[in-house]
């Protein structure tokens, strides 16, 4: 008795599914697409994108600084002979490279978040 | 045999004890003189910090894209043909292999910096001048890291740049 009963009601409720598959088809594809923006999120997040994503609000003026920038590096080719003139070519794109890097700005120095700074003491 | 769990509970328990007096202590280093402070300084500073988050994360991208090109565009490339070539590369592979995990080390410090600094733009520092305080430690450790880091890296370069010349000089010399 239990188990036609039981019967009864598995076969009432896919009946109800399929006379509302449009809707199901809908639930099921909204329920997929947030669960993959949620993926997509966590990824943005962890991996550390959000953090150098310059297209976020309120970065407007380092946005426009990035722009400015638009030239790309070549660099130096890994295939082929060593001789006079490549060591030469090397040495004029190093010698750029690493004047830009070892411009005398004090990047990330503790100075600004320092009590004396932010008027603390 | 049967102390052990107790053993156990006890050390988590004077763990999470120590751990917790530590970060009163931290926190009562806080005088009401410069509670003061902070409230009174609470509009400015946030807007000085805010402006500050802008210019590093600008400052970020720019040296990030600098130092990844000179590895990835100079470093490797060069690395690469020298040892295609059987020549000996001295110390430009330890530099290079020293200078790519330096970068890692840049590229996560930034994220816990930038993730710090967040935290205490996201504190009302009128309400709570000592989380913010607290906060504003943390982003400042985080900072001076992050400062050594960039330090070391430039310091690469720089070696990087001495071990070429040497290098060239070594080359002319065999082949003049």
């Amino acid at each position: 008795m239990n188990e036609a009963h039981s019967d009864h009601h598995d076969s009432t409720s896919l009946e109800s599914i399929k006379s509302h598959r449009f809707f199901w088809m809908i639930t099921f594809v909204i329920a997929i697409s947030l669960f993959l923006v949620y993926v997509a999120l966590s990824l943005y997040q962890s991996s550390g994108t959000l953090q150098l994503d310059l297209s976020r609000p309120g970065y407007d003026s380092a946005r426009k600084e990035a722009i400015k920038d638009t030239e790309v590096f070549k660099g130096f080719a890994a295939d082929g002979a060593i001789s006079q003139p490549t060591l030469e070519e090397f040495n004029k794109l190093y010698s750029q490279k690493a004047s830009e890097a070892l411009i005398n700005i004090d990047a990330f120095s503790g100075d600004a978040l320092s009590d004396q700074t932010l008027g603390l003491n | 045999m049967r102390f052990r769990p107790i053993l156990l509970i006890v050390a988590v328990v004077g763990g999470v004890i120590f751990l917790a007096s530590h970060q009163a202590s931290a926190a009562t280093t806080i005088t009401p003189e410069m509670i003061t402070r902070i409230k009174e300084h609470c509009v400015e500073n946030l807007a000085g910090l805010n402006r500050l988050h802008q210019t590093d994360a600008f400052l970020r991208n720019n040296r990030g894209n600098l130092y990844r090109e000179i590895s990835d565009k100079l470093m490797v490339p060069f690395n690469r043909r020298v040892a295609s070539n059987q020549l000996d590369p001295g110390n430009l592979l330890t530099i290079a292999a020293e200078y790519n995990s330096e970068y890692n080390k840049f590229y996560s410090t930034y994220i816990a910096y930038d993730n710090a600094l967040s935290q205490v733009l996201d504190i009302d520092c009128s309400r709570e001048p000592v989380a913010f305080y607290n906060a504003l430690l943390e982003a400042r450790d985080k900072r001076q890291e992050l400062s050594k880091i960039n330090t070391t890296i430039k310091d690469l370069v720089w070696r990087y740049g001495k071990e070429f010349g040497e290098f060239k000089t070594n080359y002319e010399k065999e082949h003049s």
